[in-house]
């Protein structure tokens, strides 16, 4: 019996409907922690550099982030050149927090497995 | 407030840079890290430590401070006092990369050009100048390749040193000068 492994089973999947399902994807998981890492924000070219995903594909998961209020779109002048930057709000904190302390519990209990 | 931030603000006093508040604007965001990264690079006695992927050279450390104490972007109040050491780093910093022509109306993109080759020079030291290209290409693909030329030669003045002036540089030097051109 090992009721510590039952009690880290039933977490993980109360946790689980504590998530935005729809944030839960790759590239959304990672757009928050990017924006997370780099508090000043990040200019949209930045993202593509990085990403090396279409300008369509970043676009529409910045929206969705945006719409959801995780994120904030910002206006910028760059060299004559109107550009943009995205920055993360305490919404998106938040719900980085939740995927990642769910993921830890995950984590958690693997080690448990393979402790066995 | 840190010492290092202390130093960053006695850095932007003696240029006379007058920015926004950082929290409230990101040009003087950019600015700063791209500006610190090179003066660490240069020799001047900082601890920050920077990244380069994705939006460097940049420093959370730095981010931080400036965070923390935005106003004193406005006000540079310090009590730090640059040496002679410094003022010399600062001086070469200006006349190279400041003032230089290009600034004028494309001065965000050679700052991270310049703060990028630098980078990137100094993590592969044994790169040629056409491996430094194509690399800082692959990570800043949006820069011009003409501004790319530009910051190459630059950080070449930047890292100068007289004793290094042999023939064969003087050629190097030239053949890049051209490109320039």
């Amino acid at each position: 019996m090992n009721f510590n492994q039952d009690e880290i089973i039933k977490e993980v999947f109360e946790k689980k409907n504590q998530i935005n399902s729809n944030t839960f994807t790759i590239t959304r998981f990672i757009l928050l922690t990017l924006l997370s890492y780099f508090i000043d924000g990040l200019q949209f070219r930045e993202l593509k550099a990085s990403l090396k995903i279409s300008d369509g594909n970043i676009a529409s998961n910045l929206l969705y982030l945006t719409k959801m209020g995780y994120i904030n779109k910002n206006a910028l002048e760059f060299d004559n050149k109107k550009l943009h930057y995205y920055t993360i709000t305490e919404n998106g904190k938040e719900e980085l927090k939740k995927i990642l302390n769910w993921m830890e519990l995950i984590k958690k209990l693997l080690g448990e497995t393979n402790n066995e | 407030m840190s010492e290092d931030f202390k130093k960053v603000i006695s850095v932007l006093k003696y240029w006379d840079m007058y920015l926004e508040r950082p929290n409230r604007n990101y040009g003087s965001r950019f600015k700063i890290q791209k500006l610190t990264y090179l003066c660490k690079s240069m020799g001047f006695p900082l601890k920050y430590q920077f990244t380069l992927y994705i939006s460097g050279p940049y420093s959370t450390g730095l981010t931080r401070d400036y965070f923390n104490a935005p106003q004193l972007i406005e006000t540079l109040e310090t009590d730090y006092i640059l040496n002679e050491v410094d003022l010399e780093i600062l001086d070469k910093i200006n006349e190279y990369v400041l003032i230089h022509p290009i600034t004028n109306n494309y001065e965000s993109e050679f700052l991270e050009a310049v703060s990028t080759v630098d980078y990137l020079k100094k993590r592969y030291p044994d790169m040629l100048d056409d491996e430094i290209f194509a690399k800082t290409k692959e990570v800043k693909q949006y820069l011009k390749d003409s501004i790319v030329v530009i910051a190459i030669n630059t950080v070449k003045k930047l890292l100068f040193k007289p004793e290094f002036l042999t023939e064969e540089v003087q050629e190097e030097i030239d053949i890049w000068d051209k490109a320039e051109d």
